[in-house]
């Protein structure tokens, strides 16, 4: 009955029904002809699953994304960053790299940061020559750290579903994110000299001191959020607002870039991009409580535990499935779907949820820039006017610089455990 | 005065879920400031925002529908030949259809049923429950709508065969 819930649901999402509707629709059919439960008890999950205080910060940081793409928050950090890197071999590519690493300490969407980098950074690399795909590609291989450096949309989520203090993840995420951008500059050093790219010219003082005054406001987004939930002031939710609320005091009072007539859309499209993810969320609940019912966690773990992998093997093992479904699937559907399953079986194999978290996050991270599927990748195609064949000719190189970090992350845990145990260790 | 009138009905949905992320970020704001500043939280805030984020996604679930931004997989209804794409688009919406008649009367009977106040603010349960049935309606609506669209245009396309 549950092969026969779950092949429903996949017929579902082969027939394009949104993946919403498909994971409660074939839901309500296990409960209502499998467990003969009133569908009244679907409906209550429906709610339930979205009733908690945590995911708040969802729309708030989705919000803030917005506000700072408009703002022209983004193109000072740009600024910052052409000041600090661009002088070097291939500038412009690692200009992208660092800008994606500030943005991702405000921002907590991917999405977020490869719309507003790639609007300001892929027209002017293609000017210096550089090419829209492999322009494309980088900015959003950059992209992928935003929701692994905090704040983080996904980490959110992971941690209401999962039980895990969202502050903690936060902190997790930081080293993780630094890792990436590390191997991704990397990469762009080697491309950059093989090719050829051009070096820009060096600021000046003036112009270093300019650049860095220009972005000292916008950098103090995230010592408001950050701070705020370290220093145990704010919930990560009431700091999200607060980001919210700066960036739009920055974009709407001090930069004046945000005009009246753009704010109403800003918001309604925030508010629209909340309620994509939020019923994805809300419908995974009636099918978690199906694999609940049937007992699918602990099935899973004896499986598992049948097959005497070491705690590396399952975390090899694990990272590849992600990886290839990711592929496939939209990240956050995995997150809803595979969190209630996968977390007896971290608890049997000593992996701390923490550390997973942050490794799941990357992997989904990586799916949203591989091909077929991945919201990044179609958001930069679209940017560079390429297809999606042309993204992939350049993409591998900083695949394998991001696999390369996946698997420092996966297999050196004291990476992810360190800031987090050190500044606010677990009680 | 009739234009932005007109403009309100007719994104009414973006209205009401742009106004609700809005009062959602404010409430909390205040409970931040009260708390921190004043040392008097706002009792309210936490439960006012819960709900509004709850109305919120189901209010945009509608907007999603009305603007085809419901994340789904389109990578094998792409691969099909066009001729028969109008029939899968036809099957996906009946599944939307079933799901939100289900929706609608579960969702009817648990709204009816509420009528117990909330903990803090002590209104009664079914104003939260009740857009639940509410946006479902709304969906059904207009994937039935959708239906009928797509279904003429596969009589057509068959008619020009």
């Amino acid at each position: 009955m549950i092969l026969l819930m779950l092949v429903l649901m996949l017929l579902f999402f082969a027939l394009g029904t949104p993946i919403a509707w498909s994971m409660a629709l074939a839901a309500s059919i296990y409960m209502a002809f499998g467990a003969h439960v009133s569908l009244q008890a679907m409906v209550q999950r429906l709610i339930g699953g979205i009733d908690t205080f945590p995911l708040l910060a969802v729309p708030f940081f989705i919000l803030a994304g917005n506000l700072m793409n408009t703002g022209g928050i983004t193109h000072r950090l740009v600024g910052l960053s052409r000041a600090l890197i661009g002088h070097i071999k291939g500038g412009l590519a690692h200009v992208v790299v660092i800008t994606n690493v500030i943005m991702a300490g405000m921002s907590g969407s991917g999405v977020a940061d490869a719309t507003g980098t790639g609007a300001v950074l892929i027209p002017a690399m293609k000017r210096d020559g550089y090419g829209a795909p492999f322009s494309a590609a980088i900015v959003a291989a950059a992209a992928t750290i935003g929701p692994i450096i905090p704040p983080s949309i996904l980490f959110v989520v992971y941690g209401s579903l999962a039980n895990v203090s969202i502050g903690r993840l936060f902190l997790g995420g930081a080293i993780p994110g630094l890792v990436m951008g590390v191997c991704l500059i990397v990469a762009v050093y080697f491309i950059a000299r093989i090719r050829a790219y051009p070096a820009g010219r060096r600021a000046t003082i003036r112009e270093f001191g300019r650049a860095v005054l220009d972005a000292a406001l916008p950098l103090g987004m995230p010592l408001i959020i950050l701070g705020g939930i370290v220093g145990g002031v704010t919930t990560p939710t009431e700091a999200a607002a607060a980001g919210a609320a700066y960036a739009f005091i920055l974009g709407f009072f001090v930069y004046r870039e945000i005009k009246l007539a753009d704010l109403g859309r800003l918001i309604v499209e925030s508010a629209v991009a909340t309620a994509a993810i939020g019923i994805i969320i809300s419908a995974s609940q009636p099918f978690g409580w199906v694999l609940a019912f049937e007992q699918a966690p602990a099935a899973v773990v004896a499986f598992v535990r049948e097959l005497h992998l070491s705690t590396w093997e399952l975390l090899l093992a694990l990272n590849l499935i992600m990886l290839v479904v990711g592929c496939f699937m939209e990240g956050l559907a995995i997150m809803v779907m595979v969190t209630p399953i996968i977390l007896p079986l971290l608890a049997s194999a000593g992996i701390d949820p923490l550390h997973f978290g942050v490794v799941f996050t990357l992997n989904i991270m990586i799916g949203n820039i591989t091909p077929p599927v991945g919201m990044i990748m179609y958001v930069v195609c679209a940017l560079g006017k390429i297809t999606i064949a042309q993204f992939t000719k350049e993409i591998w190189p900083f695949l394998i610089a991001l696999l390369v970090a996946l698997g420092v992350v996966t297999f050196v845990p004291i990476v992810t455990m360190w800031l987090p145990d050190t500044v606010m260790p677990a009680r | 005065m009739v234009a932005p009138l007109r403009f309100v009905l007719k994104n009414l949905e973006e209205v009401i879920a742009g106004t609700l992320l809005v009062l959602m970020a404010m409430a909390t704001l205040l409970n931040v400031v009260a708390r921190y500043f004043f040392n008097s939280p706002v009792p309210w805030a936490d439960e006012f925002s819960r709900y509004a984020f709850i109305w919120l996604v189901f209010v945009g679930a509608v907007v999603c529908t009305k603007q085809g931004r419901h994340i789904s997989i389109d990578l094998v209804v792409t691969a099909l030949p066009a001729r028969i794409r109008p029939f899968v688009q036809i099957l996906a919406d009946v599944a939307t259809a079933a799901l939100m008649l289900i929706i609608i009367y579960y969702g009817w009977i648990l709204t009816a049923s509420a009528t117990q106040p909330t903990s803090t603010l002590k209104v009664p349960q079914y104003i939260v429950y009740m857009i639940v049935p509410l946006s479902a309606l709304l969906i059904l609506l207009r994937t039935a709508m959708d239906i009928v669209r797509a279904t003429r245009a596969s009589l057509a396309s068959g008619a020009r065969r």
